[in-house]
Order: structure tokens, then C-alpha cells, then sequence
């Protein structure tokens, strides 16, 4: 309990609780507008965040992870155009809503859904979460590397529109992680005798141009195409009384569904939306008003969708694996901020966990003040033209890729990369693979290198621990599942019916 | 009634925009350069001295990363062809207009006009950014990188485009130096 007071003064410090505001005010503009995801918002954010205290920015990085999930409904409802993946559900009855007239409301009800959502997953993840990670302090090099190759695994399920592409993309990202020193011995490998490679592909550039660069080179193909806001009324924003009572029986176990399905890596805000869509409009006594604008539509997916955030903090937290995309960027984010992850961050800095804690609960109320109070101004942040918006992202990508070593060479590399993903992108390659192989290989090669120093060469440590046996057996039903799913979407992929706009562009587990 | 778009849909489906035939040229494209890169890969892991530790080699990792490379390449490589081979069974019944029209759409899919000229003008742009703000520091080269953005993301507003760009770099610049403290480039007076 004094741990907990003691995280709850640190993050309502007026210095804290400011970057808290800026993270989740602008995590709800980056998620609103279509064309920029939770994952450029977190990389956006970096280069304002080697300056401060890891505590510091790990609270500023909670409030962008939060406020962008939520941010992602405003635009569907508004737009019929989902910020993000995870609110394309939303937009299934959000639209349709304001549609009647009633745009307030579908904000209103999104945003309570949202913070409900939210602060039930987070509660889960402070029950959670210690607990995992006292039990992942017995874990030695073996078992971290069974988990790394887990983690590996994870490509193959946030790839399965085409599985080998997927793999190719995260094979690329294992190629790019290669080069360098290699982590055991500290010899160098494909460095071609340029010095500045000896240090390898900085991770924070490749992540700036591979998730941000080059989504403004898919909008610099829109140019002209620019989306039009039709005028929405925006007057009452709360439901009613009774309309609540409805809305708690639908978010409680919306919220819970969420927060399992974000516990399972590969699969993020996207399947868990649509999947508390289908069970809400399953146990409804008027399914037949779905699709046609019911609060319990937007509720739904929003209390689901918001619900993963605790859920996914789960095991990047306590075992440094990401679940999904977001996830993925923000372990990168926490690596390049000085934060690593893992059971030894419970242990060792259990003031930077509590406060984070206290950050992700006061985020959702902020979700809830913020969106409540913004109804009237977010249309107009969604008016922003990109000829304005999409230059001032071009110049904070530079900045944060030069910010990380003051150095032009590091805005050549993100330039560099940004072109790769978009190539890679536009020809149906993932980009998520592609991070999760630069950000995962180095850490499973070394923890390979140092069970086999313990061993002195003996490979059958790898699988003797009994750990590492659950963790092969997760890792190959991931890719069953990634198997499954492929074959799925090849039956589906030749009929889509979306009217889905931004959405497209990205990742369903972003 | 209002289908409900799957989420794969939602996000795969329609991103690609694509079409059979422009697909598959695609995966033999993409599967050729994935080939050579894994060739690539293995020859220059095969040049590195050979070093072990605990039974791990310097050379085991990339040896790893290029196999897999070149097997997953060779299967696109052979989706592609199948897939080829198929469309070109189709057009064959056709006739030869249909062999151009899938030709052309795919080249149009893989160097969509509209884009290179705008995709050139923001990697020189991009380029050009990097070498010069050491010299001349962020002050002075940010404002004609923003302007010549906004006129390739297509501003026409002559008053937009000679503000924002000077408002917009006062502002991360006094943000970035005096709220966050990072040290932007900076030469000179400024």
C-alpha cells in the first residue's frame, strides 16, 4: 500500500501528470486520424523522451498506448474510417449512429466503454502481473531462449494473410539484426569495414522508418483523395440512465474478453473487437438492430478493444515478449528509453512498475475526462489536412531518428528503411515481422550463446528444463493457429466487402 | 443490410488492392530479390573467420537466417510461377488483349506512376535534409523541408505554405530545446 502511495505521488507531480496529459491527449489525436496508428503515435513520441527519466517516459508512453486505442473509434464513428484496426467494429454501428443524428452519443457511450474497459484490464494486469513475474525469476538463459523463439513464433501469427511473406518479412528482420557485432563473442559480421556499422542498424531509426516513414509514403499516394468530414451533431454526448444499466451488462464481460485475448500473443484489439461484437449481438434480445446504429454495437468492441491494453502488458512485461504489434513497438520504445523488460524490472525497480501501475488507471480516467469534454473538438482535429499534418510528422520523424545519437547518419537509415516498408508493405508484406525479427534475434542469440556457455557446448540444455518444453509446445501451436488462420483469409481474400478506410493500410493486431 | 466486414478483410484483404495477376508477379519479384539476398547472405557468412564458442559458431546465426531466407523465397518464388501459370491459362482463353491488360496492370501496380515522381521528390528531399542541417542547423534547413513537403502532400495555399512551416519549426524547436532539453543541430547563429 506505501509502494502504491508512493507511485501515486510520483505520477500526479504536475511535471508527470503533464506528460501523462500530452501522452494520452495525443494518443487520442494520433488514433483518431486515419493514416496514423498507437504505433507511429509511441514512435512520434520517442525522440521527446531521451531527456527525461525512464520513469518519466514510461509514463508518457502509457498515456500514447491508452489514448491511442481509444482515439481509434472517434474517426469510425465520425468517418466510417477506423483510426485503427481495432475500432473497424466500432465503426459497424458508430456510424449508423451518427448517422441519425446522434454522434454525440456514439462518442459518449464509446468513450465510457472505452475507459470501462481499460481500467478493468489494468486492474487485471496489477493482480497479474507480479505474480508472472515472480514466478519468470526462475527462468535462466534456456528457458529465455525458449521464450525468444515463442516470441519468434509470434511472426507467424501477425502474418497470416500470407504466412510466407510473414516469415520472409521477420527472416529480413532477423537478416538486418545480424549485422554488427555478434552478442557472444563480439566479432563482427557484415559490417563490409564501415565503422559505423559495427554498432548495427540502430534500432530506434529502422522502427521510425519502417512504421512512420513509411506510412507517409502511403499517404503521399492519396494525395488529392482526402477524406471528407460530413458535419456530424455532436449535442448530447452522455446515454440515459437506463441506457447505462444496458450498456454495464455488455461492458463487464466485453472488458474481461478483451483482456484474455490480449493475454495471447498474436492477437491484439482487432479479433478481440469483433469477436465481442458478434457475442454481444449473439446474447442481445434485438440482434436484428445491429448494423443499424445500437449502443450496445459500439460498447462492445470498445470496452474489448481497450480491454487488450492490460492483457497485452501481461507478458511484455513480465517476460519481454510482445503480443502484438503496438506492443511489439512499445518494447522497443521501453528498450531505447533504457527500459528492459522482463521479471528483473519487478524486482529491481519496483517504484518504475508501481508508477506505471498508477500512469495506465490514471490514463483511463483521463480517456474518460478528455473524451467527454473534446466531443465538439476532435471533428475539427479530424479536418487537420494532411498537406498541413503529414510534413510536421515528416519533420518529428527526423528529429527523433537524429535525437537518438545527434547524428544525420541515423536519418539516412530511417529514410532508408521507411522506403524498405513501404515496398515491403505494398507487396503484402507485414512490417510487424520485420520489427519483431530486429528486435527479438539479437536477444535469442544471445541467450542461446549463454546457455551453451553454462552447458559448455552441450545442446540438450536447450530441452531439458521442463519450461522450456512448455514454451516449444506454445511456439509450435502458434503457428498451427497462424496456419489456420492463413488458410482462412485465402478463402476470405478474394470477397472482402470492407468500407474500411485507413484501417487497410495496417496491421488487425495493431 | 450492411455486410460485416471481417477484420482480415478489413485489414489484408483490401490493402493490396492487387490482383491475381499482379500478385503473382509480385511474389516472383519479391521471391527472386529474397533468393539473392539469402545467396547473398551465406556467401558473406562463408567469408567470415570461422570463430566457436560452447559449440556456437559466429557464422551459426546468419547461416540460420539465410537458409530460412532462401527456402521461404523459393516457395513464394514457386506461388508466384503457379499462380502465373494459372493467369496465363486464363488469358490464353482471352485472347492476346487480355495478356497486355494483365501485363500492364501488373508494371502499373509495381511502379504506380502517380507515386514515383512525388516517392523521388521525398527521398531526394529526404536525402538532401540529412546532408544539409549539419552545415546549416535545424533552424534554416527545417522550414524549406516542411514547405516542400506541403507542396508534395499537394498545398496550394500560398499563406499556409509560407507559415506553418516557419511556426511550426519555432515551436519543436523551442519544445525539443527548452521543454525536453534534446540538442538539435545547430550552426552558426543559429
Amino acid at each position: 500500500m506505501a509502494a502504491f502511495l508512493e507511485a501515486l505521488t510520483f505520477v500526479v507531480t504536475p511535471f508527470n501528470f503533464l506528460l501523462l496529459f500530452i501522452g494520452v491527449s495525443g494518443g487520442i489525436v494520433v488514433g483518431a486520424l486515419p493514416g496514423l496508428t498507437g504505433s507511429v503515435g509511441i514512435i512520434l513520441l520517442l525522440p521527446f523522451l531521451f531527456y527525461v527519466s525512464s520513469a518519466n517516459a514510461l509514463i508518457m508512453l502509457s498515456g500514447m498506448f491508452c489514448g491511442a486505442i481509444y482515439g481509434g473509434a472517434i474517426s469510425a464513428i465520425l468517418l466510417a474510417t477506423p483510426g485503427t484496426p481495432s475500432a473497424a467494429a466500432t465503426m459497424l454501428d458508430g456510424y449508423p449512429l451518427a448517422q441519425k443524428g446522434e454522434a454525440g452519443k456514439a462518442i459518449g457511450v464509446a468513450t465510457i466503454a472505452s475507459t470501462a474497459g481499460g481500467i478493468i484490464s489494468m486492474i487485471f494486469l496489477i493482480l497479474v502481473a507480479p505474480q508472472l513475474a515472480r514466478f519468470a525469476l526462475r527462468f535462466g538463459a534456456p528457458e529465455y531462449f525458449a521464450l525468444m523463439v515463442f516470441g519468434l513464433t509470434i511472426i507467424a501469427s501477425v502474418s497470416s494473410a500470407s504466412l510466407v511473406k510473414g516469415l520472409l518479412a521477420g527472416f529480413f528482420g532477423l537478416l538486418v539484426a545480424t549485422v554488427g557485432l555478434d552478442p557472444l563473442m563480439g566479432y563482427s559480421r557484415f559490417t563490409f569495414g564501415v565503422p559505423r556499422l559495427l554498432t548495427g542498424f540502430p534500432m530506434l531509426p529502422v522502427l521510425i522508418g519502417v512504421f512512420a516513414i513509411s506510412q507517409l509514403l502511403v499517404q503521399l499516394e492519396k494525395v488529392g483523395k482526402q477524406v471528407v468530414l460530413p458535419e456530424q451533431r455532436l449535442t448530447k454526448v452522455l446515454p440515459s440512465r437506463s441506457e447505462l444499466k444496458s450498456l454495464a451488462r455488455v461492458i463487464i464481460p466485453t472488458s474481461l474478453l478483451g483482456t484474455f485475448i490480449g493475454l495471447i500473443p498474436g492477437t491484439g484489439g482487432a479479433i478481440a473487437s469483433f469477436w465481442a461484437y458478434s457475442e454481444a449481438k449473439r446474447f442481445s434480445k434485438e440482434p436484428e438492430t445491429f448494423g443499424t446504429g445500437n449502443i450496445l454495437g459500439i460498447a462492445a468492441p470498445e470496452a474489448a478493444n481497450n480491454g487488450t491494453t492490460g492483457g497485452a502488458l501481461v507478458p511484455l512485461l513480465t517476460l519481454g515478449i510482445p503480443g502484438d504489434v503496438v506492443t511489439a513497438v512499445m518494447l522497443g520504445a521501453l528498450l531505447v528509453v533504457g527500459i528492459r523488460p522482463g521479471p528483473m524490472l519487478f524486482r529491481e525497480h519496483p517504484e518504475v512498475i508501481n508508477s506505471l501501475f498508477v500512469a495506465l488507471l490514471f490514463a483511463q480516467v483521463l480517456i474518460l475526462v478528455l473524451g467527454l469534454l473534446s466531443v465538439r473538438v476532435l471533428p475539427k482535429v479530424l479536418k487537420t489536412p494532411s498537406s498541413i499534418l503529414f510534413p510536421i510528422i515528416l519533420s518529428l520523424c527526423f528529429i527523433g531518428a537524429f535525437s537518438l545519437n545527434n547524428s544525420p547518419y541515423d536519418m539516412l537509415i530511417a529514410l532508408v528503411f521507411g522506403f524498405i516498408g513501404y515496398f515491403l508493405n505494398k507487396h503484402g508484406f507485414p512490417p510487424a515481422p520485420l520489427i519483431l525479427g530486429v528486435i527479438l534475434g539479437p536477444l535469442a542469440e544471445g541467450h542461446l550463446g549463454r546457455a551453451l556457455v553454462t552447458s559448455r557446448g552441450d545442446w540438450s540444455i536447450l530441452f531439458r528444463p521442463p519450461i522450456t518444453t512448455a514454451f516449444y509446445i506454445l511456439a509450435a501451436l502458434s503457428i498451427i493457429y497462424s496456419l489456420r488462420g492463413s488458410k482462412l483469409v485465402a478463402t476470405r481474400v478474394g470477397t472482402p466487402k470492407s468500407t474500411a478506410g485507413s484501417a487497410e493500410d495496417t496491421d488487425p493486431t495493431d | 443490410m450492411q455486410a460485416s466486414p471481417s477484420f482480415r478483410s478489413i485489414a489484408w484483404g483490401q490493402s493490396l488492392g492487387m490482383e491475381k495477376s499482379d500478385s503473382a508477379r509480385s511474389d516472383i519479384v519479391f521471391g527472386a530479390i529474397f533468393l539473392g539476398l539469402a545467396v547473398f547472405t551465406l556467401f558473406m557468412s562463408s567469408q567470415l573467420i570461422e570463430r566457436v564458442q560452447a559449440g556456437l559458431s559466429i557464422r551459426t546465426f546468419p547461416n540460420f537466417v539465410g537458409v530460412g531466407m532462401a527456402v521461404l523465397a523459393l516457395v513464394l518464388l514457386a506461388k508466384g510461377v503457379r499462380a502465373m501459370r494459372e493467369e496465363h491459362r486464363t488469358s490464353e482463353h482471352r485472347g492476346a488483349s487480355g495478356r497486355e491488360a494483365a501485363a500492364e496492370r501488373s508494371l502499373r501496380d509495381l511502379f504506380q506512376p502517380s507515386f514515383v515522381l512525388r516517392g523521388l521528390g521525398f527521398a531526394v528531399l529526404g536525402v538532401v535534409y540529412t546532408q544539409v542541417i549539419r552545415q546549416v542547423g535545424y533552424v534554416v534547413a527545417t522550414p524549406p523541408l516542411i514547405f516542400c513537403a506541403m507542396l508534395l502532400y499537394g498545398e496550394k495555399k500560398w499563406y499556409r505554405l509560407v507559415l506553418i512551416p516557419i511556426i511550426v519549426t519555432a515551436v519543436l524547436f523551442h519544445l525539443f530545446r527548452t521543454f525536453f532539453r534534446v540538442p538539435l543541430p545547430r550552426a552558426g547563429l543559429w
